[in-house]
């Protein structure tokens, strides 16, 4: 059917074009907001010399290009940022480019594995707490998921490493690049992984119940009974597909979250991922590389959207003809 | 269409809703013989649902259902269970209802719905496609092939209620029951809807319960007709027997609540005598009770 692509390419060029805008809004946002921030980044300066004086400072100042106005400031660092060059970090000897670049896979890697992790965990779980709503397996299910949520994840990241550390000795801290070794890459980041997915996936459980019950009570579910279906078939043929639409977005949304926002479980595994680089970063007040990170979780956080949104006339036809 | 033998048949059946209070049914006497259209009417509340419900074991759990009688297509269905009823409904008996826009999941084309229904009812998996593009082009949708692949929403409220009557039919189940499957459909629409199943019950031997709310709608349509009020019995017997002979006095009332142009009020504000419902209310006596006649 032509006509239903030519609908597709008109909504996805929609979609695209606002992306685009919000990305420029983005850029400018982490911009200001890293200048609001109390700090100044040559407040530690030192140099073989000691302390230097004001008049040096003031010439540093000059050289980095902070004395001039936001406006050329941000000009000048937008304009670099098309060309896909974040600048030097102005108290490490790196570029940023290249500490992001260093630092990303991790975190994605670390992100993608929980997410899949935390999804096969779920959508059984979910999907058997839906159809025996009230039932024993029900409240086995919906009591572990409220545990799960309940406990903060470091909690169970340290009872893992403590654990291990008096029993089994496994190596679990640190972190291998998936092109240095794979096999020694995902077992490093197998527990951080499972630890991440605990909770995701019991707010998944608990999402997913709901919808499928609210599912079965839909008009249509009387048509399935008359059809001859039992409730288990309803559930995984009509209901899972149903509920797949409400539970992309959030799926979509946490996985974009969870690569900015991992810096306990980093900490606890010493993972060298965005987080701790951020972190790093924001205590130095180092512009150039808070700009950098944060503008990298941004579009991450805005490309995760635009995949979901992309990806919702797939499973819901009705979206993308209006 | 040579025997009609009963493919339903209830006798002294009750329903009662627990924690409800007094019965949905009571003592109703019901068949419906293989290719015949045995019309149910009666407002809403008098249990004309609740029957077409019950004949496919589809009842709220909180229903209680007892019978001397109650043969569904040969099988003591009195005391059945879920799982008992799952056999019937898989080919033996269908139902329509009456919101075709919901009735049918969103997200899944319509002949992979027609599909399934095929594939419970245990056609082999290379027969269900044709199956379903032929039963689709019998109830009369355009290009068939082409409107299977069709999502619900791309079709029109009456072509989605013909899908749904292509669903219920196309594993040939031996009775169907549908409830209302024309009162949501605009007046044009509802009597090319009526024509199909005057079509249905000509070229097909099946036995349809056909539940409506509207007495001018079934006597066009039915063989026989069955008159509810308020959970029990008033009247039942052929079309002719029932509305041009022998009405009862609640029948008689139903006959005048279908409006015609002569007696239509000249005002909306000309509600008549007794209050704007005064013509579908039976007799009442003077005491306020209600009299209601068992046929």
């Amino acid at each position: 059917m032509p006509s239903a692509f030519r609908a597709y390419g008109r909504y996805a060029v929609r979609k695209l074009g606002s992306t685009v805008f919000v990305l420029v809004v983005l850029s400018l946002i982490v911009f200001l907001m890293v200048r609001l921030v109390p700090g100044d980044p040559l407040a530690g300066y030192y140099d073989t010399q000691g302390i230097p004086s004001d008049t040096k400072i003031a010439a540093l100042r000059a050289q980095l290009g902070l004395d001039k106005p936001w406006p050329v400031q941000y000009a000048s660092w937008f304009g670099a940022l098309l060309h896909g060059d974040f600048g030097d970090s102005l108290t490490q000897p790196y570029s940023v480019g290249s500490q992001i670049a260093k630092r990303l896979p991790y975190s994605i890697e670390l992100s993608v594995l929980s997410t899949l992790i935390a999804l096969a965990i779920a959508i059984p779980f979910g999907l058997v707490a839906g159809r025996r709503e009230g039932a024993w397996q029900d409240a086995v299910i919906r009591a572990c998921s409220f545990f799960a949520i309940a406990m903060p994840s470091f909690v169970i990241g340290l009872a893992i490493v403590l654990t291990n550390s008096r029993t089994l000795r496994l190596r679990l801290v640190g972190a291998v690049s998936f092109a240095q070794d794979p096999f020694d890459n995902l077992r490093l980041m197998l527990a951080p992984a499972l630890v991440l997915a605990f909770p995701f996936a019991a707010e998944l459980i608990r999402y997913l119940r709901a919808n499928v019950i609210e599912d079965l009570k839909r008009p249509y579910a009387v048509t399935l009974r008359a059809k001859g279906l039992t409730r288990g078939q309803m559930v995984s043929g009509h209901s899972l597909r149903n509920s797949l639409i409400p539970l992309s977005t959030v799926v979509g949304l946490h996985l974009a979250a969870l690569v900015g926002g991992t810096v306990v479980i980093e900490n606890v595994f010493s993972i060298p991922g965005m987080g701790q680089f951020l972190i790093q970063s924001i205590n130095a007040a180092d512009y150039p590389s808070v700009q950098g990170a944060v503008f990298v979780i941004g579009v991450i956080f805005i490309a995760m959207n635009l995949v979901i949104e992309l990806l919702y006339p797939v499973i819901n036809p009705r979206i993308g003809e209006v | 269409m040579s025997d009609r033998h009963d493919v339903v048949s209830a006798s002294g059946l009750n329903i009662a809703y627990t924690g409800a209070g007094g019965f949905a049914l009571r003592d109703i006497d019901f068949t419906i013989r293989a290719g015949e259209i045995h019309g149910i009417v009666g407002e809403s509340g008098s249990g004309k649902s609740t029957l077409g419900l019950s004949l496919l074991g589809l009842l709220p759990e909180n229903a209680r259902l007892s019978a001397s009688v109650f043969s569904i297509a040969g099988h003591d269905m009195a005391a059945a269970h879920e799982h008992d009823w799952i056999p019937i409904r898989r080919g033996v008996g269908s139902m329509v209802f009456q919101e075709p826009s919901s009735a049918l999941d969103p997200t899944l084309p319509v002949g992979r719905q027609i599909e399934e229904s095929l594939k419970l009812a245990g056609w082999p998996r290379d027969q269900r496609r044709a199956r379903a593009i032929q039963i689709l082009d019998r109830v009369h949708i355009p290009e068939p092939e082409r409107r299977a692949d069709m999502y619900p929403h791309q079709l029109s409220g009456g072509q989605r209620q013909r899908v749904c009557i292509a669903m219920a039919l196309a594993p040939r189940p031996t009775f169907l029951i549908a409830d209302e499957p024309t009162s949501a459909l605009d007046v044009t629409v509802q009597h090319e809807i009526l024509d199909l199943f005057r079509e249905i019950r000509r070229v097909t031997d099946i036995g349809i319960a056909f539940i409506s709310h509207d007495l001018a709608v079934v006597s066009q349509i039915a063989d026989r007709v069955t008159v509810l009020y308020r959970g029990g019995l008033v009247q039942h017997g052929t079309v002719h027997d029932v509305l041009a002979n022998h009405p009862e006095p609640y029948t008689q009332a139903l006959l005048r609540a279908v409006p015609s142009v002569r007696d239509r009020p000249k005002s909306p504000f000309d509600i008549g005598q007794g209050g704007a419902w005064s013509s579908v209310r039976p007799h009442e006596t003077d005491d306020g009770t209600k009299e209601v006649s068992h046929g």
